[in-house]
């Protein structure tokens, strides 16, 4: 025997998924993360030539042509462009999740204090998060690559201190419009502490804006790590990165066209996939606020 | 009378001339890869300065592709017997382009000028040679007297270039002359400036008073055009403008302009050197077994042939400009895997994962392959590699340490003046050391006495002798590796010969030196 809460809460998810499901964008975008995320975690038992991540030279073999060997042709220096193209899916997923999940629980918990407790609290804040706005992502990874050595960690770290400030605004923004709702003041009536109200009755409501704006930010985290990576700035080699390829191939453009062009089509796919979803997600939950 | 005399002359030339060879002018189009900065003798430092320098100005020798000192401007000179001082007789015929004669008091005011001065190649006369101690003996001898023996000094002359010193002291103004020499020339060079734009390009036009006289095909007209875009290159190939590359294109362009079929790729082998050099102070290369396994880790071949062109090293010093001095029996280091692992198994780090950095200039597409192949190999023997790639700026900057140079590191090295001196010098002597050039951290004093004699030495013969125990000395200590010496590339026009590459910045754009023959 299902409880009522029970029945409600299942025919409620039924009816998300309804919806989602006639959602083909959402769809999309949904199968092409789910599709790499798995490329990503099955990738030494998938890929053909597991070894080519590391520092493997076969100078007879380099840039050879798509072939059935070779599905995405070989680098300059021999290696397989397939397998190290599923690897560096990988790099770029723990990215995204590492920035993701350094920035959304302090962008969150500090959009709540502001929008809860309003005053100079809210003024610090808020202030604050405007001047770390003002700042481009892309330069201050550039300069943390800069001062410190590039590496991933480094490109990490420099994109994580800037990302949090969305969260911030977005979760400032919605805990302004439910600290004045019903059920709050209900709650603070009640005698509910601080972090009751905050974590357990506004927290909950901001959900939904939190995924769809996690989805569509993991497309431009995945985006710019790429494009650290291009400047030379990223993930150092041997280890395989999709911005690195597309930036080595670039000069052998047009004679190895594949060397370049597929790793940037991983890139595309990868940032689109996230995009649709996010997308999808913000039909499906009527999210106003994220953008 | 004599006037008329002339006169005639000249019209009955004309006359010859024109009937064949004055409208077809031997013009040679060549792209450079950079601006030309300085024209000024005393300031020219780079190899496009170099390039406008050999042919505007002569000196009093200059350098043939095997580093041989020839005459110029000197006839002939006599070094005294303890090599401190070397006097010159200039040629009785040379003179200036505007057709004063050259005497010996233009080549003091142009020694002592660029002493002043104290820019360009006054680095290598700093020490050796101070200022009065260049002295016109008569109109056409002088006398360079040198603080100390310095056996190399002979190979520094070519790179002091003789003003006309009248003309230069009537434009001095009250900067020794160094506004009117920016624009203008007064030397006496085989070819005259004709234009000059900076940004884009330069023409020289042929004396036909030279005092060395022309020989037949001589090239009449020598255009640069600065651009280093590759594509740009290509089109004035295939308009017909271009007569020969800079030798910096890209493989892709010397391979269009090959099928165009009116070019031909001429590659030569140079005098600069492409070394791993390996950090003997810092572990594990301080260990010499683990040195050597390094250098058996490398497949020589394999970067000859496809990552970067070149000639086999055996030494540290290119056999190419060095022939006579060049160690032919040293051995040098070759690939096998099998020796490499028992080289490793003699060290004191055999058994265990060895840490080890790999250095090479970021963003260097070859240098990268380079160090990836070094790291399979290497870690195949057990090594535990970082790759580790720095701009260059930051290169220059790492080196001055021992603890902040990688293990290994990819370096280029050249001669600046054509004596092997040049290439032990800077690279193995402890007083030149914590720079680029010296990332090896060698200091070690026999080296530095083996260097100190031969510059002590004025005896080619002995000269030789200890260049060669030096490169002996060197392959046992196994600190810098060989990879190969570079080839120079240029696509040609197949009517243009006259390129034979010399141990010596830019001497070989010499256009006296080419000719036309078609």
């Amino acid at each position: 025997m299902r409880t009522d809460a029970e029945q409600h809460a299942l025919s409620n998810a039924w009816q998300n998924w309804f919806r989602f499901s006639r959602n083909p964008t959402a769809v999309i975008g949904a199968v092409i993360v789910v599709v790499c995320v798995l490329l990503a975690i099955l990738a030494p038992y998938i890929t053909p030539y597991p070894d080519h991540v590391g520092a493997v030279v076969d100078f007879r073999n380099r840039h050879q042509p798509p072939s059935a060997a070779h599905w995405f042709g070989t680098d300059n220096v021999g290696r397989d462009i397939f397998t190290r193209v599923i690897f560096g899916l990988r790099i770029s997923l723990i990215l995204a999740v590492v920035v993701l999940g350094v920035a959304i629980p302090i962008g969150v918990i500090l959009g709540l204090l502001a929008g809860y407790f309003g005053g100079w609290v809210e003024t610090v804040i808020m202030r604050i998060t405007d001047i770390a706005l003002a700042i481009p992502p892309l330069v201050m990874a550039l300069a943390v690559a800069a001062v410190l050595s590039p590496s991933l960690v480094n490109s990490m770290l420099a994109i994580a201190l800037l990302w949090w400030t969305w969260h911030t605004r977005l979760i400032y923004s919605i805990t302004r419009q439910l600290r004045t709702q019903e059920f709050v003041e209900a709650a603070e009536t009640l005698g509910a502490s601080r972090r009751h109200i905050l974590f357990r009755e506004i927290l909950p409501n901001c959900v939904s804006a939190i995924a769809v704006k996690t989805s569509l930010d993991a497309g431009f985290v995945i985006l710019i790590g790429a494009a650290l990576s291009f400047l030379g700035l990223g993930i150092q080699p041997p280890t395989p990165d999709l911005g690195t390829m597309v930036a080595q191939g670039a000069s052998f453009l047009p004679d190895y066209w594949w060397q370049s062009l597929l790793p940037g089509s991983a890139i595309l796919i990868l940032a689109l996939g996230f995009n649709l979803l996010g997308d999808g997600l913000r039909d499906l939950f009527d999210v106003e606020d994220v953008r | 009378m004599r006037l008329l005399t002339t006169t005639a002359a000249a019209a009955l030339a004309v006359a010859c001339l024109g009937a064949g060879a004055a409208a077809a002018q031997n013009v040679v189009t060549q792209n450079t890869v950079q601006i030309f900065s300085t024209i000024d003798p005393a300031k020219i430092s780079d190899y496009t300065d170099y390039m406008a320098s050999v042919n505007l100005y002569d000196g009093l020798v200059t350098v043939d592709s095997d580093g041989n000192l020839v005459p110029e401007l000197a006839e002939s000179w006599v070094v005294s017997d303890d090599a401190t001082s070397v006097t010159f007789t200039i040629r009785p015929d040379a003179h200036f382009s505007d057709g004063s004669p050259v005497e010996a008091k233009d080549v003091v005011y142009s020694f002592e000028r660029l002493l002043r001065i104290n820019q360009g190649p006054a680095n290598l006369f700093a020490g050796i040679v101070e200022p009065g101690n260049v002295v016109a003996e008569d109109d056409k001898t002088v006398t360079f007297n040198l603080s100390r023996t310095f056996a190399p000094f002979m190979a520094t002359v070519p790179s002091l270039r003789i003003l006309n010193s009248d003309v230069v002291i009537a434009n001095a103004g009250d900067d020794d002359g160094e506004t009117f020499l920016a624009t203008n020339v007064a030397g006496s060079g085989p070819y005259l400036l004709d234009s000059w734009d900076r940004g884009s390009r330069m023409i020289v036009k042929r004396d036909p008073n030279y005092y060395r006289g022309w020989h037949e095909g001589a090239i009449d007209e020598v255009r640069w055009i600065v651009t280093n875009d590759e594509a740009t290159v290509r089109a004035m190939a295939a308009s017909g403008e271009l007569t020969m590359t800079s030798p910096y294109q890209s493989p892709d362009t010397y391979e269009a302009l090959g099928a165009m079929g009116r070019f031909r790729i001429d590659s030569q082998p140079t005098s600069t050197a492409f070394y791993l050099k390996l950090n003997s102070r810092l572990p594990p290369t301080d260990d010499i077994h683990i040195r050597r396994a390094i250098a058996h880790a490398v497949d020589y071949e394999t970067i000859r042939e496809v990552i970067f062109p070149g000639e086999p090293m055996n030494t540290v010093l290119p056999e190419a400009g060095f022939a006579a001095f060049h160690a032919g029996d040293v051995e040098g280091p070759v690939f096998d895997m099998e020796r490499a692992a028992e080289e490793v198994a003699l060290s004191s780090y055999a058994g265990e994962a060895i840490p080890i950095t790999l250095g090479y200039v970021a963003g260097t597409l070859f240098e990268e392959e380079i160090s990836l192949m070094l790291q399979a190999h290497l870690e195949a023997l057990g090594f535990v590699v970082t790759q580790q790639p720095d701009p260059w700026n930051r290169i220059t900057e790492i080196a001055g340490s021992v603890e902040t140079t990688p293990n290994v590191n990819q370096i280029f090295f050249g001669p600046t003046y054509p004596s092997p001196d040049s290439m032990f010098f800077t690279q193995y002597h402890s007083d030149a050391a914590g720079t680029w050039a010296s990332m090896e951290w060698l200091q070690d004093p026999e080296i530095d006495a083996l260097i100190d004699a031969a510059r002590a030495t004025g005896d080619v013969e002995e000269q030789a002798e200890i260049y060669k125990t030096l490169q002996h000395e060197l392959d046992e200590r196994m600190v810098s590796i060989p990879l190969l010496a570079q080839t120079v590339q240029h696509a040609m026009d197949n009517c243009l010969e006259g390129f034979d590459a010399v141990p010596m910045m830019s001497f070989d754009y010499d256009f006296y030196r080419y000719r036309w023959t078609c």
